[in-house]
């Protein structure tokens, strides 16, 4: 049978519904009962115009577009990897199982062990004719003592289009990564990203994220922390505007004693703007001297704008401290008629407290660059979504 | 001369409950005016109403502003065209630090007039006077607005940021109310140091301690909504010695 | 499909031709083993009901049979065989032991543990000529005693069993039961409304404030019965009434299940506080035995600035599957939810509650504690909804769990699903182990490990514990300290 036959085949049941507990505020109406077939390569690609001044690697249509001459301390290959082939066992999340049959492009990185890798851009960019789907499928390893910064971007510039992604990422003992995931798609567009990381022993991973005026956004993020002294930090925002539905889910798995998980997210609905976090942390049984917090608080600036979360919290553990917490409101009035009083017209003290709401998940970014990349972003979100309309 | 503020039989609703009923005043440029009454007589509804809170309803009434229609004015306009409100309890603003309010606040005002921004070297050099003149801590000023302020540091903060931004009408609500006695001395220099011919100042009080060390041309007794009485600076005196029964 | 047509053939071949089975056989203190249509029949024959209610369990029993068994909880247990149990068991007349000195010491031990009167020991452990205390208690599957009822009379307040309101109050009963938990809810719901055996009902009328607070036992006594009541309370406008229930039952080596509804309808002004001591047998150290407790709470506040408030205190029963919930439709209408769990040994609790946010101004709070020791698993599922109309809507909750051995597990499952940008929720949860600190200040005190355990645990608990009535809370706390036993080593 041909891929694209048992494509369509499982598609049909595969894809989920929103009664599914786990996909209950996903939008994945663009792919429901309308199996969209695996783009072809196009001609025309509209490069994509980088945000840092790091080394490259440019999958465009799912053709390796650029890259560097040489890059020290890594051993890179393309296409959808071996690890496409070791998935036999079939996977339980349906949008991975599509992408383990149907993956053509995607890239392998390993960084080699002690190698500190400044900083690496990898964009993906789909271009061209409409509807039509992209299964990428990535993986990042960190061996020992290795150190990583990756800025993963995800460009959907092909209309009513489909880009699934399937990164798997291995934090080896004592090495760092920090994964900031960047995603822009033009109209109707769906993306749907799912990050598996493990973490070892002293292993840390950091991953910043920001779904911002995106049609639809699902974004999946399930780290296991395997190791004594592993950890790992979670950053996110979530801005829905009109129409659009923004559904971060993150996994987060204690499986040995004494790791820790942070997680902040910062969700901001704008009117008819859909958000949701859903984030479940597990601390096995043998995970003692766990320490794991969530912190989900969630804007609502006007009405229509609806917000969604579901922090789940499993332990198995005793010795361990947990906790979670979540708020839901709107711009504080006080504080809005204090900053109009010194002279701040209400739009761009909105704004302002937009920001200052959102200023939790930059800490500890530490990148200029990549700082006012996303600043920028939300900037513009608001000037569309806040300043632009009058009451 | 045109007044700075001139409210005729003002009348203010809040919560569907009448609270300002029929009060009026006139601040002339160059004037101090000092407005007393108990708890609930309306004194900060007033303040409020000026600085057009929401909620705040006019029913009735007028009161302008240099010969404008003040309560015409969006709350931002109203500060654009000089009229500082110092608030009784300062909010605490998270993430936004008081240099960026203040930067922002100062060039949105800056804007309305059809000013230029101003430029960052001199908006440094004009806070850090400020700063050393009311005896505040630099580095609090990289802090969140009034986040983590004890309500002494939030009362002088206000002061700052009524210096840095020069009103020409400043109402100040129970600016004196929580303060110790060094903490009163420094707040009072802070508005001694606004006063000049071409401003008004309007101070909102419960005590008459303030009013030791900014000296009012007009002290009026507010009760239940009206203006009852008004008198020069010996009326304060007399109704810290009277009470407030006795006087109105 | 198969065990059920088994004890149809079974049925049959007991009492004949099924009609005639019946009727003749109507004296008889059990139905027959199993579930089916005639079984139905039966239990509404032998309560002589009119024909709507026959009709209306008949159209539950028609549902439930295309219900599946709800999945999504944290909990698991052994496939009910629900062919496997009696639906109905009315107490045999001298089926009760003559004295205290019959009853099983275990029982009495707890009772006294839980400081309970003699006389009120009598009274629940069943002891015939007991005199009756205040409560309408509910043994097995009929409510054998009402008292206070001509006090309640005079202030115009009824308290009887729902299967004599059904005669007395028939305009009522038919009109309030399974409004606000409807027959199709969820699976035990329907079971329920096809096969309730007894239950309560309360009715407050317009600005009357009940002159005491009424209370309710319930007791599973006979063996492999499954208990089915159905309870309904109604607060007219500006009236209150504060409701307790205490559940307990005597020691089984099989699992019983027990399918409760109960259904609360609060108008303007009105408020119904609810409080819960179950205390049904968990099952003993090794996971034998113990209730499986299904049960369906739900309250409407339809009226304005009505008011209900959920207070429970959960020891008991193997599997606790319960979130009593809150539908605030009233403009400024109010829910409160209160709820210890605790898990000991292999007992395993997924409870919380849904608010629904309907109204404008409406405002509700949720308080859980969850503590857990053993091998117990402890589930906190909560709910909090705010529909686009609902203006001004806030909502606090706090969960909080604690684990007591490292065997055991705490979960936290909110929903917070906000359509509304006036809405202020704030939701926090923590889960820890009981402080090294805390515990070892209490030991250099001079109290026991135990004692120690027992006197953290309740003040975790004050939040809630506050809540009860009095004599509730002394006998919650006291309660409290008898789950505990064992838990620390």
């Amino acid at each position: 049978m041909s891929k694209s036959a048992t494509y369509a085949k499982d598609a049909k049941h595969l894809i989920p519904g929103p009664r599914e507990e786990n996909w209950r505020y996903a939008d994945l109406s663009l792919i429901r009962g309308n199996v969209l077939p695996i783009a072809k390569e196009e001609p025309t690609l509209h490069k994509p115009i980088p945000i840092s001044k790091w080394p490259r690697l440019v999958i465009g249509n799912g053709k390796v577009v650029e890259k560097p001459e040489t890059l020290k301390g890594l051993e890179v290959t393309f296409g959808a990897g071996e690890n496409k082939k070791s998935a036999t066992a079939p996977a339980d999340h349906p949008l991975e199982r599509i992408n383990n049959d149907l993956a053509t492009a995607g890239v392998q990185i390993t960084i080699s062990k002690d190698y500190n890798l400044a900083g690496l851009e990898i964009i993906f960019v789909e271009d061209g004719p409409k509807e039509s789907a992209r299964h990428l499928k990535n993986m990042i390893v960190l061996e020992e003592d290795a150190k990583a910064k990756i800025l993963l971007r995800t460009l959907g510039q092909r209309g009513a289009s489909w880009v699934n992604t399937v990164t798997t990422v291995s934090v080896g003992k004592n090495a760092g990564l920090f994964l900031v995931t960047d995603f822009e798609a033009v109209q109707k567009t769906l993306i749907s990203s799912l990050i598996k990381a493990q973490v070892y022993k002293g292993g840390s991973l950091d991953i910043f994220s920001l779904g911002i005026g995106l049609p639809s956004l699902r974004n999946e993020v399930e780290v296991k922390l395997k190791g004594k002294g592993a950890r790992t930090n979670l950053k996110g925002g979530l801005l829905a505007a009109e129409g659009e539905v923004i559904d971060f889910v993150t996994r987060i798995f204690h499986t040995s004693p004494g790791a820790n998980s942070d997680q902040t997210f910062r969700a901001v609905a704008g009117r008819k703007g859909k958000t949701a976090y859903q984030g479940r942390v597990v601390v096995e049984k043998d995970a003692q001297k766990t320490e794991a917090h969530q912190s989900c608080k969630n804007l609502i600036l006007e009405r229509t704008g609806e917000a969604n979360v579901k922090p789940e919290l499993l332990i198995f553990a005793d010795d361990v401290i947990c906790s979670h917490g979540a708020t839901v409101g709107e711009l504080d009035e006080a504080s809005l008629f204090y900053m109009m009083q010194r002279g701040i017209p209400k739009e761009e003290a909105k704004a302002l407290l937009v920001r200052a709401f959102l200023g939790d998940i930059f800490e500890g970014l530490n990148d200029q660059v990549l700082m006012a990349h996303f600043e920028q972003k939300i900037d513009t979100w608001m000037q569309q979504n806040l300043v632009g309309k009058k009451k | 001369m045109t007044a700075i503020l001139n409210i005729e039989d003002l009348k203010v609703r809040v919560d569907g409950k009448e609270i300002l009923k029929g009060l009026t005043l006139k601040i002339n440029p160059g004037e101090v005016h000092a407005i007393m009454g108990r708890n609930g007589s309306g004194k900060s509804t007033l303040a409020n109403a000026l600085a057009g809170k929401p909620g705040y309803e006019v029913t009735g009434g007028k009161a302008s502003y240099k010969g404008k229609d003040l309560l015409a004015l969006k709350a931002h306009e109203r500060a654009g065209e000089g009229l500082f409100l110092g608030f009784q309890y300062p909010v605490e603003i998270p993430g936004v630090s008081n240099l960026n309010f203040l930067r922002t606040a100062l060039n949105a005002q800056r804007k309305y007039r059809g000013e230029g921004d101003m430029d960052a070297p001199t908006f440094l050099k004009n806070i850090k006077e400020k700063v050393a003149l009311l005896d505040m801590d630099y580095e609090m000023q990289k802090r969140a607005v009034n986040v983590g302020f004890s309500g002494g540091e939030r009362k002088r903060n206000e002061m700052l940021q009524m210096l840095m931004l020069q009103p020409t009408l400043a109402v100040l609500d129970e600016t004196d109310s929580g303060l110790d006695i060094d903490a009163l001395k420094i707040v009072s220099q802070g508005i001694n140091a606004i006063r000049s011919p071409d401003r008004g100042l309007l101070l909102i009080t419960h005590y008459q301690r303030l009013l030791r060390y900014v000296e009012p041309d007009f002290v009026h007794v507010l009760s239940d909504g009206k203006i009852v009485k008004t008198g020069d600076k010996t009326l304060a005196l007399e109704l810290e010695e009277k009470g407030y029964a006795d006087v109105a | 499909m198969d065990s059920r047509a088994n004890s149809n053939k079974e049925l049959k071949e007991s009492i004949g031709d099924y009609k005639y089975g019946f009727t003749t056989d109507i004296e008889s203190e059990f139905a027959p083993k199993g579930l089916n249509e005639d079984i139905v029949r039966f239990i509404s024959a032998k309560k002589k009901e009119p024909e709507w209610l026959l009709e209306w369990r008949l159209k539950a029993f028609a549902a439930w049979q295309e219900m599946v068994e709800p999945e999504w909880a944290q909990v698991k247990y052994p496939e009910i065989d629900f062919q496997d149990a009696y639906y109905f068991a009315a107490p045999k007349q001298n089926d009760g032991p003559k004295s205290l000195d019959e009853v099983d010491p275990e029982i009495l031990r707890t009772y006294e543990k839980l400081g309970i009167s003699l006389r009120e020991q009598e009274v629940l452990a069943g002891v015939k000529g007991a005199p009756k205390v205040a409560v309408d208690a509910i043994f097995d599957s009929v409510s054998v005693a009402t008292t206070f009822r001509e006090e309640l009379k005079k202030a115009g307040v009824v308290f009887m069993a729902i299967s004599e309101a059904v005669h007395e109050y028939p305009d009522l009963v038919k009109k309030y039961l399974g409004s606000i938990v409807p027959q199709r809810d969820n699976f035990y719901a329907a079971l329920n409304s096809a096969v309730f055996s007894d239950g309560t009902f309360v009715y407050i009328p317009k600005n009357t404030r009940c002159p005491m607070e009424l209370s309710t036992y319930f007791r599973i006594n006979a063996e492999n019965t499954g208990q089915f009541e159905r309870t309904l309370i109604i607060a007219e406008e500006g009236s209150y009434v504060s409701y307790l229930e205490g559940c307990t039952a005597p020691m089984r080596d099989k699992n019983q299940l027990h399918a409760a509804v109960v259904e609360l309808l609060v108008m303007d002004y009105a408020e119904i506080k609810y409080s819960t001591v179950q205390n049904w047998y968990p099952g003993d150290k090794n996971g034998k035995g113990g209730i499986y407790n299904f049960v369906t709470k739900r309250g409407l506040c339809k009226g304005k600035k009505s008011k209900i408030s959920w207070t429970q205190v959960e020891t008991g029963s193997a599997i606790t599957w319960k979130y009593p919930s809150c539908i605030l439709q009233g403009d400024g209408s109010v829910g409160e939810f209160y709820s210890v769990a605790v898990t000991n040994n292999y007992q395993q609790a997924d409870t919380g509650t849904k608010m629904i946010h309907i109204g404008k101004n409406t405002r509700s709070t949720i308080i859980s504690k969850g503590i857990t020791t053993g091998k117990g698993q402890n589930t906190y599922r909560g709910l909090v909804r705010v529909l686009p109309k609902a203006e001004n809507v806030r909502n606090f909750t706090q969960c909080d769990s604690l684990l007591l051995t490292d065997t055991s597990g705490a979960h936290t499952i909110p929903y917070i699903e906000v359509k509304n940008p006036t809405a202020q929720i704030e939701h926090e949860a923590t889960t820890s182990k009981i402080s090294d600190d805390q515990l070892f200040y209490c030991l250099s005190r001079g109290l026991d490990e135990e004692e120690a355990v027992a006197m953290i645990v309740n003040g975790f608990c004050r939040d809630v514990m506050k809540q009860l009535p009095m004599e509730f809370a002394v006998e919650a706390q006291k309660l409290l300290g008898i789950s505990l036993e064992g838990s620390v080593g």
